[in-house]
């Protein structure tokens, strides 16, 4: 008998067992798109279409490149080097290896996480993010699966590792020529990202009790001002809960919350106040110099990612012990994994030692608070901190010397020997405010050419505002759920939110943190929906208004017209993209397995969302951006983004960029530019906010939605460009487009602009580019357009 | 504080005996020198082999002055009046300016040729030989530049240096090493007297 | 752009709230008396602009002062008619509420407004430049306004005197609406403004049935129709009545073709098997069909919990939606419940058979007050064997369809089949194009299982011992 594939009919069973291993809540499985697991160029055409009218734009760092021994090659005026890639290419690759970098980050923390939890909870444990039919949006659309148990998830971190393994390969010299499909592998590489994070924070976020799509959790509270310093100190930094969570545990467990501060700092803050209400955040990435070097820490905990490569050395001055938890940072010290508790703590109070790697977490969890209480006692009797007392204050500040080094080493130029002077004569302002926008990397304290420690004298003349720093911040809610998702549908439909607005990422601002916190307001006002995560989540928490509110106590936190949203850690940005997937597939039934083309095409044309990473410094802000471009999403970047090397700027001017299909019959359809980048950046917030009102346009806004959209971006552009923006006539289809405030007048300035009005109808007769069809079926896909036949 | 072996910097510090911007009635010396300290402002800022020529304010003036179609692009930091008012005495020589960030807000209501952009757009449609500049009249042959935030302007020229043949110069008070020519790192009186004598080589209207 | 008003207009202070210690007046509300009335009137009763009033202006009223406050308007246009006075009238609490340092809660004559001390400061001093504003924003919305003129009145007699006067207006305007049926008008409105999100919805407005969201009546329909015959919202002409009860027209079918993109051609109002009406996604509340009990069970957004069938809304929401025709899922908004032609070609009320207790609540009023008792919420019912026992015990109507169609589960569960502690799968006969449902039975002893239709798809087989 030859078996082979195919269909057969049993006409009897007889003594037969059915095992049912899974039943399912989702009713049929199958995959519905073409491109379930894309490999690295099954979605290029996608790519092509977005680099086709979105052009990368090159601005290098660095004219030379130095990867290999041929080099340095001279590749400036777009030369090629020595294998023959010019810098053109020379920047994608950096710009696909950027991607990789970042979505490593985010996938080597998903995988470490899975491993632990599964070891903890078992493959079978059940995914729980919350109301949702779509539990996995980003899995679903990648993959083409709907996971339902965590260890759904083990081949997910295979395909990402087995992805990032070959585009990795890709960027050897002498891979890949092509600039453009460098950038498909960044894509490839930013999408992979997004995928990595969902794992990572579906599966804490199931197995860890982190609140569930819940827009009511409660306040954080943040800032370098809100620890009694007096106790004990316990400070985690890094990203990955693993390590956190034993020391919160055994802290619940003995009731220390009372008598032991422990706070974390970036994303592991975010993670420990979503796993206990106890934890506290001390700021985002831009504290963590300054707050080791006030000498509060009595013990500093590493995980991962966004830790400073000198802790060791820094702590070590000030008699604080580091404990590291994770293999990817270990900074040399020795493994006492297997040591018991009691001698790692008397190693390090006696200063033996100046830190351990501990990878047995549950031993964490007993030493830390323990070792941290024997510490501060050492600590508080000597009172150590780095910062200068009075009299040293006022010797150091008199000496320096106005050669702007530090200026000029600085990351934002800060007029760092004017506050010198000022200081010299009691007036410590300067420094206040400087302090703000001093992202605290440390740099001017190897500047200083009369060994001035800068930062420390920063910070000692900020003493006043930094006990002030007192914040709150709502903690992070994990995904926005389906039934909040349908009831916003109303206001997206009628234009009565004008747009969602992602503020993510990390601090490195151009002119302090105030910056957020400003455009938050102006832009949840206008009731944008505006969701947060990352250390932009913290540093939206950190202004009051007159009232002593911030702006997470004046809003709420729902998924709908001007609340405020925190999602939570850098890796719950994956919650923010997949909510566009959800829309895709709850307004419009779209199928989503496999189906990342489709989905991305929708979300492109009408989706109006847009992502500010206004102080983003990291690969992996590079990534989530990327992959987020790739979704159909724009993002702004701050200035110090030009460093990114590459941006994708839409060119307004050239028509025949702005084509799309009609998908009712096939038809083409020049549109106005909307969104008219993809990526790009802006000098100041003046300039941002009009911007973000601009990129929320999109195609297929029905006139109600245009209307409100149009009166945001001429509004802000008046306010704070005080000028009408060029093109916003560009953005009129009819009459009913125009802002009903400002109709009449703005009928006028179209006329004067040689359109033809019918004054007595008050309509427009001729001029805009083409009418509005609230039908229309914007695509950029040819395949997904209906056969008509002609 | 440890830190490694300190470096002194280099000697280009001839700044260190100029001292607080304190009034110096005679301080009009005939010819500023604004080819001293041309190293970039942002220490690590250092592009590759290729780096601005360090000029006078003369040669800067000369060369806007010659150009057939020049931009000046001016950023948010030029909105103290000393500096203001020298981007207004450009513009009234006709030069059309290209006002990036939120310098439009100083410059809108001075009857000037002035156009809002964006920095990163402006550079990347520089590079665009087919396109026809802020006023659909053509593209531009010389940008100029200043008071732009010191690495986003370095950085957006760089995409000029590398991937077009656009002349661009620095006015700006600080070296930026991907101009093909630049002042010097300049005190601020030193700026704005060399503002002024570009002003003086600009025809007249 | 130069600004006539001494205070902006932008919806960006749709949300802005006058406290007591920054207001400067209040007027109307709770502590007074008020109104706000639009009336239809000719075009040569009108003259255009003019704005009246009646009792002091806002600048000789006192700091802290309450008054009472009516806004009377009357509006004239060739396509003006009465039935759109209550739709430009809702727009008043919109524009106004534009006006910054003018806040304006409520409706009719629950209005409640107050103006902030800024607002006065930057030089706002009479009631006429509300007026004006207001009435600037109606005609550039409204394009059908060809005229329109302002009666304010602070007066307290005349407030009290005109007030009487209008609540006959609005109980008039109620009782058109409640008696105004389907088979009263000759014309239906389309609405497809939410086609940006979701490409092949369109809702079919009618007297009987308001739009999914909520927000467009068959008089929302009517005005926006007039405003732009050719914009989102348009006429359907009835056409003939292919299906009385259903809900089924001609004219409706041939729109629905057109609009959907060919996606459906065929649409029944009032129905929930058959050609039901499309749902973009935004519906508050899905029904779903139990086949065990013939029934349809209703859930709502909020319900955090599982219907009987063990699906919670979201996932049974992601069923339907999307403007596609789904049989067995239905969309619907709240207001659809107290609809008089609510699902009436499968039986209305009589087919209710489950829903949570929270929406129970709610639409308690709507619910035909002999069968309140007999629908079951998820305190009385938690899966679907407790469900058939209560509809049993409390004797529900759609008993009558298990011993009509002889579909009561029990007896159709073939011969071979032991007595089951446990359910046994029910062979049913599902209306067409039905998805299957997850079966609600687990695994253990003494569980036969039939399977009738079913499709097996194995992974892997391993072939062990012989020759193959």
């Amino acid at each position: 008998m030859i078996v082979k594939k195919g269909s057969f009919v049993i006409e009897g069973l007889e003594n037969v067992q059915i095992n049912i291993g899974k039943i399912g809540e989702g009713l049929e499985e199958k995959i519905e798109g073409p491109t379930p697991r894309p490999e690295i160029i099954s979605l290029r055409n996608w790519d092509y279409r977005i680099l086709d009218r979105y052009a990368p734009v090159y601005t290098p760092t660095s004219d030379m490149c130095d990867y290999c021994t041929y080099g340095k090659c001279d590749l400036t005026g777009n030369k090629e080097g020595a294998c023959g890639i010019d810098l053109e290419g020379q920047s994608a690759r950096q710009a696909l290896m950027t991607s990789i970098m970042g979505a490593a980050c985010h996938t080597a923390h998903g995988r470490h996480l899975l491993h632990y939890l599964i070891k903890k909870y078992g493959e079978d444990r059940l995914i729980d993010v919350g109301p949702s039919n779509l539990k996995a949006p980003l899995t679903e659309t990648i993959m083409g699966i709907q996971p339902q148990t965590i260890g759904d998830f083990l081949p997910v971190l295979d395909y990402i590792e087995e992805q990032l393994t070959q585009l990795i390969a890709a960027a050897n010299t002498g891979q890949e020529g092509s600039a453009r499909d460098f950038e498909s592998k960044a894509f490839h590489a930013g999408m992979l990202d997004l995928l990595g994070m969902e794992v990572a924070d579906i599966i804490q976020i199931s197995c860890m009790g982190l609140p569930k799509s819940d827009e009511k959790t409660p306040m954080a509270e943040i800032g370098m001002g809100i620890l009694d310093s007096k106790k004990p100190v316990v400070i985690c930094v890094g990203h990955n809960i693993a390590a956190p969570a034993y020391i919160l545990d055994y802290m619940d467990k003995g009731g220390l919350f009372d008598k032991i501060e422990i706070a974390g700092l970036c994303c592991t803050a975010h993670d420990m106040t979503r796993y206990s209400k106890s934890a506290k955040i001390i700021g985002s990435m831009s504290k963590e110099l300054k707050y080791i070097r006030s000498g509060i820490p009595d013990v500093l905990v590493t995980d991962e990612q966004c830790v400073r490569a000198d802790i060791l050395r820094e702590a070590k001055k000030l008699h604080i012990p580091v404990i590291a938890t994770n293999e990817k940072i270990t900074y040399g010290l020795p493994d006492r994994s297997n040591d018991s508790i009691d001698t790692i703590i008397d190693d390090l109070a006696s200063g033996k030692n100046e830190g351990a790697l501990l990878l047995d977490l549950e031993k964490v969890g007993e030493l830390v608070p323990r070792l941290a209480v024997k510490m501060a006692e050492i600590r508080k009797a000597k009172g150590i901190t780095a910062l200068p007392d009075q009299e040293d204050f006022r010797k150091l500040v008199a000496k320096c010397t106005k050669c702007l080094q530090c200026t000029r080493d600085c990351p934002q130029s800060l007029p760092i020997s004017d506050a010198m002077a000022a200081a010299v004569n009691g007036d410590l302002a300067p420094f206040e405010i400087l302090h703000d926008k001093c992202v605290g990397c440390g740099r001017c304290d190897y500047s200083c050419p009369v060994g001035i420690p800068v930062l420390n004298v920063i910070e000692k003349a900020s003493q006043q505002v930094i006990r002030e720093e007192k914040g709150k911040m709502r903690i992070g809610r994990g995904q926005i759920g389906d039934p909040e998702i349908r009831e916003e549908g109303r206001n997206l439909v009628l234009g009565t939110t004008p747009g969602v607005l992602a503020f993510v990422g990390c601090g490195n601002y151009p002119d302090g943190t105030k910056d957020v916190y400003d455009v938050v307001e102006e832009m949840i006002q206008r009731s944008y929906i505006i969701i947060t995560s990352g250390c932009a989540a913290m540093d939206v928490g950190m202004y009051k208004d007159k009232e002593g509110k911030t702006l997470y106590e004046r809003y709420p936190g729902r998924f709908i017209k001007g609340n405020l949203l925190n999602t939570g850690s850098c890796v719950s940005n994956a919650h923010i993209a997949a909510t566009t997937i959800k829309v895709a597939s709850i307004f419009a039934g779209r199928k989503t397995k496999g189906n990342w083309e489709e989905i991305a095409d929708y979300v492109l044309n009408r989706i109006g969302a847009v992502g500010i990473a206004w102080g983003a410094y990291s690969q992996k802000a590079f990534a989530i951006a990327t992959g987020c471009n790739r979704l159909g999403i724009p993002v702004v970047a701050g200035p110090h983004g030009t460093k990114y090397r590459r941006a994708f700027i839409g060119k307004p001017y050239r028509k025949e960029d702005w084509n799309v299909l009609d998908g009712r019959d096939g038809s083409v359809i020049n549109v106005e530019p909307a969104p008219e980048h993809l990526m790009i950046t802006a000098e100041t917030k003046d300039e941002l906010m009009p911007l973000l009102a601009k990129l929320c346009f999109r195609p297929s806004d029905n006139s109600l939605g245009r209307a409100i959209k149009l009166t945001h971006y001429i509004e802000l552009s008046e306010k704070y460009l005080k000028k009408m923006p060029d093109d916003w006539h560009v953005y009129v289809r009819n009459e009913a487009d125009l802002p009903v405030a400002k109709r009449e007048q703005l009928l006028k300035l179209l006329e004067e602009k040689g359109w033809k009005i019918d004054w007595e109808k008050k309509k427009i007769t001729e001029g805009p580019l083409r009418k509005v069809d609230v039908s229309f079926q914007p695509t950029n896909v040819p395949r997904l357009c209906k056969e008509v036949k002609k | 504080m440890t830190k490694k072996e300190h470096v002194k910097p280099l000697d280009k510090t001839g700044t260190k005996t100029v001292e607080k911007p304190v009034a110096k009635p005679q301080e009009k010396p005939e010819a500023i020198d604004t080819t001293r300290q041309a190293v970039p402002f942002d220490t690590g800022n250092i592009p590759g082999p290729k780096m601005a020529r360090a000029v006078m304010p003369a040669v800067q003036g000369k060369m806007l002055a010659k150009a057939k179609r020049p931009l000046l692009i001016v950023g948010s930091q030029i909105h103290e009046e000393d500096v203001l008012s020298r981007v207004v005495a450009m513009g009234q020589t006709g030069l059309q300016i290209a006002a990036v960030g939120n310098a439009y807000k100083s410059l809108g209501d001075k009857g000037l040729d002035v156009h809002y952009a964006n920095m990163h757009a402006l550079a990347s449609y520089l590079c665009d030989p087919e396109w026809q500049g802020l006023d659909g009249k053509g593209g531009y042959d010389l940008v100029a530049f200043f008071g732009i935030t010191y690495y986003y302007a370095s950085q957006a020229i760089s995409a000029l240096k590398n991937f077009s043949k656009i002349r661009v110069i620095s006015i700006d008070k600080y070296y930026h090493p991907n101009a093909d020519m630049s002042f010097g790192n300049l005190k601020k009186d030193v700026f704005i007297a060399a503002l002024d004598e570009v002003i003086k080589e600009l025809p007249k209207r | 752009m130069a600004n006539e008003f001494p205070f902006e207009i932008s919806p960006m202070f749709e949300g802005e709230r006058v406290r007591k210690d920054d207001m400067f007046v209040e007027l109307a509300g709770p502590k007074s008396r008020g109104f706000e009335l639009v009336r239809a009137a000719g075009l040569d009763e009108i003259e255009d602009g003019k704005f009246t009033l009646i009792g002091p202006d806002l600048s000789q009223m006192q700091e802290g002062s309450r008054h009472p406050y009516s806004m009377i308007y009357r509006i004239a246009g060739k396509l003006v008619e009465p039935d759109l006075e209550a739709i430009v009238e809702r727009r008043n609490h919109d524009f106004q509420n534009y006006i910054h340092g003018y806040m304006h809660l409520n409706q009719r004559y629950d209005v409640w407004v107050r103006i902030n001390k800024d607002a006065i400061k930057k030089g706002l001093k009479s009631f006429e430049q509300i007026a004006k504003a207001t009435m600037m924003l109606f005609k550039n919305e409204l394009p059908f306004i060809e005229k329109i003129e302002a009666t304010f009145i602070t007066d307290p007699e005349e407030v009290e005197k005109q007030r009487a006067e209008a609540i006959k207006i609005y109980e008039a305007r109620d009782a058109r609406t409640r008696g105004l049926h389907d088979e009263d008008v000759d014309v239906f409105y389309g609405c497809t403004l939410c086609q940006s999100f979701a490409p092949t919805n369109v809702c079919v407005v009618t007297p009987d049935r308001i739009s999914l969201c909520g927000a467009i009546n068959w008089f929302d329909g009517r005005a926006a129709a007039k405003v732009d015959p050719e914009g989102p919202q348009f006429a359907i002409p009835k056409g003939e009545i292919i299906d009385k009860v259903g809900g089924e027209y001609s004219g409706v079918n041939e729109k629905a073709v057109a609009l959907s993109g060919g996606e459906y051609s065929r649409i029944k109002i009032h129905s929930f098997f058959e050609y039901p009406h499309t749902s973009c996604g935004c519906f508050e509340v899905v029904g779903f069909y139990i086949p065990e009990v013939d029934g349809i069970g209703w859930v709502d957004r909020d319900f955090s919990g599982t219907a009987p069938n063990g699906l919670a809304f979201s996932t049974m929401a992601g069923q339907t939606g999307g403007g596609k025709q789904i049989i067995g899922f239905l969309g619907v908004g709240v207001n659809y419940f107290r609809s008089p032609k609510f699902i009436q070609a499968d039986g209305g009320w009589e087919r209710v058979i489950w829903m949570p207790k929270n929406l129970k609540e709610k639409i308690k009023a709507d619910i035909p007050p002999e069968l309140v008792d007999k629908l079951p919420t998820e305190e009385n019912v938690t899966d679907l064997k407790t469900l058939k026992d209560y509809l049993e015990k409390n004797q529900h109507p759609i008993m009558q369809r298990w011993t009509k169609e002889g579909a009561a589960p029990e007896a159709v569960a073939p011969s071979e089949a032991q007595a089951a502690p446990a359910w046994s799968a029910p062979a049913m006969t599902m209306p067409a194009g039905m998805p299957m449902m997850p079966m609600q039975f687990g695994g253990g002893e003494g569980v036969k299982l039939v399977f009738k239709n079913a499709k097996i798809t194995i992974d892997r087989i391993v072939l062990k011992g012989k020759e193959k």
